[in-house]
């Protein structure tokens, strides 16, 4: 009777196999846990090695001249805000130390606007801490708010740009009245599409074809998106429709890496040759941040997947051998 | 730089400056004839209500295919003189792009709005006759409720160009405070609470699921774990410096195709790439069969 009850037992490629779900969760959440929590208190810096198309974004970017005007279309909202968080504020800090003047504006979900607003906030919080002057909106930034239907509007946009934002409006802080966005000293000198010096797109989705497909003749286009996202548009980028690409975490901190050690003269990533760098660096300026925060803990995530499909397969191949015996 | 008034261009017939009466009548007569045209529509017979959808859905979608296809001039300035027919269409096509832009604009404002409409009329039906899970109605339609008056008060109190003279005299604390503790404090949160939560399920399923079953599953495995390590900067590194005591970087073929990031571009440029091209060449081309469907009325559901 008790040879009956009592459970077969298991053998240890099966115990291999049938870890219980909750222990696998309970791993996952430790590991990251304690990878996040040593990358605060360590201040831990993984080394990365930035790839071409995110060096080809930071050349666009880190170079735009001051008082040059930048549009960024923000598409993200919360759920990619570990990818596209991490790259919007790198994105602001080198646009902000740069001097260049920037227009946000979202077609896919109206709080992009409100999330993007909060960044910038951060960003300008962080500057004011560092003594350094803050980002105005109407004088350095503009809110051109949400566009329900963006292809429309971006079709116009590569006809006219100022037919397309007429409408826009934002408070000048001199006479505390509504103007015409037209009237900011971020776009009173833009006529053309043209006259932007590179249009930015952060997003979780496939927005960036129709932004190619309509503007990306006339104006640079960059692409910050996640790493799901990131096979798709890799074609764009070959095809030399989209001029720079940050593939989602490990993009981000590449960017970061990539303004702390800069591009020198020669092309070198970090290198010292003598001469006008392709890319300066921001020597003593906080670079890494968010990206590098969550750097160690993608490095744990993905060894520990790893791991447990290693294990997983030790146990199947142990199970086979046995059985076979 | 050029003087402001020269580049500004007028407002058409179907815009308004923000927050003017001239705009706020507008909306007013557009949600009336809206209604107008709705109601004749319901009123239409039945046999005529799919062409009369048919009619407007071809005539949208012309419009597009045109703008698309008919040769436009570069630089087209609203006061040129067309020189002939073709120049006049395109001319025209041209011009009336905005106001049909502003008008997509507001369609597209109004799908938001009718979005609001369908899932109040759900969860308040739900809730009023207190059908199953009605609590968790309740909820949404609290936070929605919530969200909406606490961030229209912010707006209102902050960022008008009254509200923002106002709080720069006497800042009013409590909307701003509300606002942020429900988006900033909650509502990001729990999204990006939502959202790792997949990375829980896509580990154990990759513990249970990934396994060295046939040759497929073996190149897939391998293809996956080169791609992981790869997204390794760590990695990628340490094993670069490990091989760059073997060789240097461009000294030898054989060590510089080890390195990680040399596989890792084989297999994008290779086989990734190239596979993710046809599939979107396969999807563009369903794409625009869709697109031809629906805009002849072919598709059944759009206006039957």
């Amino acid at each position: 009777m008790a040879e009956q009850t009592d459970a077969p037992k298991k053998s240890i490629g099966e115990i291999l196999q049938s870890a219980n779900r909750t222990f696998l969760y309970l791993i996952l959440f430790l590991v990251v846990s304690a990878s996040l929590v040593v990358t605060q208190l360590r201040k831990v810096e993984v080394p990365t090695r930035p790839e071409p198309y995110t060096i080809e974004a930071y050349k666009i970017l880190r170079n735009v001249p001051e008082g040059g005007v930048v549009i960024v279309d923000t598409g993200f909202t919360n759920s990619s805000r570990g990818e596209n968080g991490g790259q919007m504020e790198a994105l602001l800090r080198i646009l902000m130390r740069s001097g260049a003047k920037f227009a946000v504006l979202s077609w896919v979900e109206p709080q992009c606007i409100e999330i993007a607003r909060g960044f910038i906030r951060r960003i300008n919080e962080e500057r004011r801490a560092a003594g350094e002057p803050e980002y105005r909106e109407w004088y350095d930034y503009l809110i051109l708010g949400f566009f329900p239907d963006g292809p429309t509007m971006l079709q116009t946009v590569h006809q006219n740009v100022r037919e397309a934002w007429k409408t826009r409006q934002a408070t000048d802080p001199t006479t505390g009245e509504k103007r015409s966005v037209f009237e900011s000293p971020v776009l009173d000198r833009v006529q053309r599409i043209e006259d932007v010096y590179a249009y930015v797109t952060l997003s979780a989705s496939g927005t960036m074809p129709t932004i190619v497909a309509r503007i990306g003749k006339q104006v640079k286009v960059i692409s910050m998106i996640t790493g799901v996202m990131f096979p798709e548009q890799l074609n764009y980028f070959k095809s030399g429709q989209l001029k720079g690409l940050v593939n989602g975490l490990s993009g981000c901190v590449e960017l970061e890496w990539l303004m702390e050690k800069g591009i020198d003269a020669q092309g070198v990533v970090g290198g010292n040759a003598p001469g006008r760098p392709v890319a300066a660096a921001f020597p003593g300026a906080k670079n890494f941040d968010r990206g590098m925060a969550y750097y160690l803990a993608l490095h744990s995530a993905l060894t520990l997947l790893i791991l447990a499909v290693a294990v997983g397969n030790v146990g199947m191949w142990l199970t086979n051998r046995s059985r076979k015996r | 730089m050029i003087p402001v008034a020269q580049a500004a261009q007028p407002l058409s017939f179907w815009q308004a400056e923000p927050g003017s009466t001239r705009m706020w009548l507008l909306i007013l007569a557009a949600v009336v004839v809206g209604f107008l045209v709705v109601a004749a529509l319901l009123r239409a017979p039945t046999r005529a209500r799919p062409v009369i959808v048919s009619t407007v859905t071809f005539l949208g979608g012309l419009y597009f295919v045109l703008h698309f296809l008919w040769p436009t001039a570069q630089d087209y300035s609203p006061d040129e003189v067309p020189r002939n027919a073709v120049e006049g269409f395109s001319f025209w096509l041209q011009g009336t792009l905005p106001s049909v832009t502003a008008f997509a604009q507001s369609l597209g404002a109004m799908l938001l709005g009718i979005g609001i409409y369908s899932l109040l009329s759900i969860h308040l039906g739900r809730l009023l006759k207190r059908q199953k899970d009605w609590f968790f109605s309740l909820v949404f339609t609290l936070s929605m409720a919530a969200m909406i008056l606490f961030g229209y008060w912010d707006w209102i109190s902050r960022l008008t160009p009254e509200g923002a003279r106002a709080a720069a005299e006497t800042p009013s604390v409590f909307p701003h405070f509300a606002k942020d503790l429900l988006f900033g404090g909650l509502f990001i949160n729990m999204d990006a609470v939502m959202f790792s939560i997949i990375a829980f399920f896509i580990f154990s399923a990759a513990y249970r699921a990934f396994r060295i079953r046939s040759v497929e599953s073996t190149i897939l495995l391998g293809t996956a774990l080169i791609v992981m390590l790869g997204l390794m900067g760590g990695v990628v590194v340490s094993q670069d410096s490990l091989l760059n005591s073997i060789a240097q970087p461009g000294e030898s073929v054989i060590v510089d195709s080890l390195r990680l990031p040399t596989i890792r571009s084989w297999i994008q440029d290779n086989l990734q790439s190239p596979s993710i091209r046809a599939m979107e060449f396969g999807l563009a081309i369903g794409g625009l069969a869709m697109a031809l469907r629906l805009w002849l009325s072919i598709e059944k559901g759009v206006s039957h």
